[in-house]
């Protein structure tokens, strides 16, 4: 099928990008998500406002705070020098995320805007205390604070393509931050703090019978990289 | 070219080729820039063949701004 008709605005700017951000608009960044639900018409926009040109595609490191800019496509996260040296968290699950033509084309930001609880950059973002920078309706980047110091990272998953259970993990003495498909597993996180075994503390993870299995499974995977 | 030029240097383009800027490293004062299959580029003024363009790494990498690096060519 063929979208529905759409007016495209092409935003040279944040400013521009906000102007043009009608009632009936959409955001358009790498449309890897987009672009499919247009041409299923489950998406009819009045507007495409696409912000591939406002200056918002590059990776910054400003006073050790890693600053994405919502643009930013997930190949370039991967072989990000700065993201490697000092994230190597997010380029490791970077490589994971689909496959590398729609890496080529498809945002971090879009990724996080987008929310599909399978996808696996949010919730690196998550275990790594990321903040999202908004202008208005606009993600303009995620922020990203220093690892703790001393800190040791650490990500499993289970599936192909999308998985179906991931683990992203980040350890430091006296800290611990555990987050799995679904959210954060407070109750790991504390286990981890009180002494408790990786593994033990990985039991710990919610859900019920097989889906327990599979974030326990991830979750001790994850903790083991630490 | 001073390191808050370059930190913000938009994309640089001519009839063949796009250059721009992937990465910035405000703490290190190092930056990335990504090469889009060309042939040639112009910037500042001057025209660049071939890859690597070895001028512009000269313009853009000063030694006090440490090496430049094509973000495809990294390992």
């Amino acid at each position: 099928m063929k979208p529905a008709p759409f007016e495209y605005v092409k935003a040279g700017s944040v400013e521009e990008a906000l102007q043009a951000l009608t009632e009936d608009a959409v955001i358009l960044a790498g449309g890897q998500s987009l672009i499919p639900q247009l041409n299923a018409r489950e998406r009819r926009p009045g507007r495409l406002v696409d912000i591939n040109h406002a200056g918002l595609g590059v990776i910054r490191r400003t006073d050790g705070v890693l600053r994405i800019g919502a643009t930013v496509h997930q190949a370039a996260l991967e072989r990000s020098r700065i993201v490697k040296e000092h994230w190597p968290l997010l380029a490791e699950v970077a490589r994971r995320v689909g496959h590398v033509a729609t890496r080529t084309r498809g945002t971090v930001g879009g990724t996080v805007m987008h929310a599909d609880p399978r996808a696996q950059l949010p919730i690196a973002l998550l275990a790594l205390d990321a903040e999202l920078v908004m202008q208005g309706p606009l993600l303009v980047e995620l922020a990203v604070p220093p690892l703790p110091e001393g800190a040791r990272t650490g990500y499993a998953e289970h599936g192909r393509g999308w998985p179906e259970a991931a683990a992203a993990v980040v350890r430091a003495p006296g800290y611990a931050r555990v987050v799995v498909t679904g959210g954060r597993a407070r109750e790991v996180e504390h286990a981890l703090l009180d002494g408790a075994s990786p593994r033990e503390a990985a039991e710990l993870v919610g859900g019920e019978g097989h889906r327990h299995a599979l974030l326990a499974d991830v979750t001790r995977r994850a903790l083991a990289q630490c | 070219m001073r390191w808050a030029e370059i930190r913000e240097l938009g994309p640089i383009r001519d009839a063949h080729g796009l250059i721009v800027l992937e990465e910035a490293d405000d703490d290190a004062q190092t930056a990335t820039f990504r090469v889009y299959g060309r042939r040639s580029v112009t910037f500042d003024g001057r025209r660049f063949d071939g890859d690597p363009p070895p001028a512009l790494r000269r313009a853009l990498a000063p030694r006090q701004f440490g090496r430049f690096v094509a973000a495809g060519r990294q390992p």
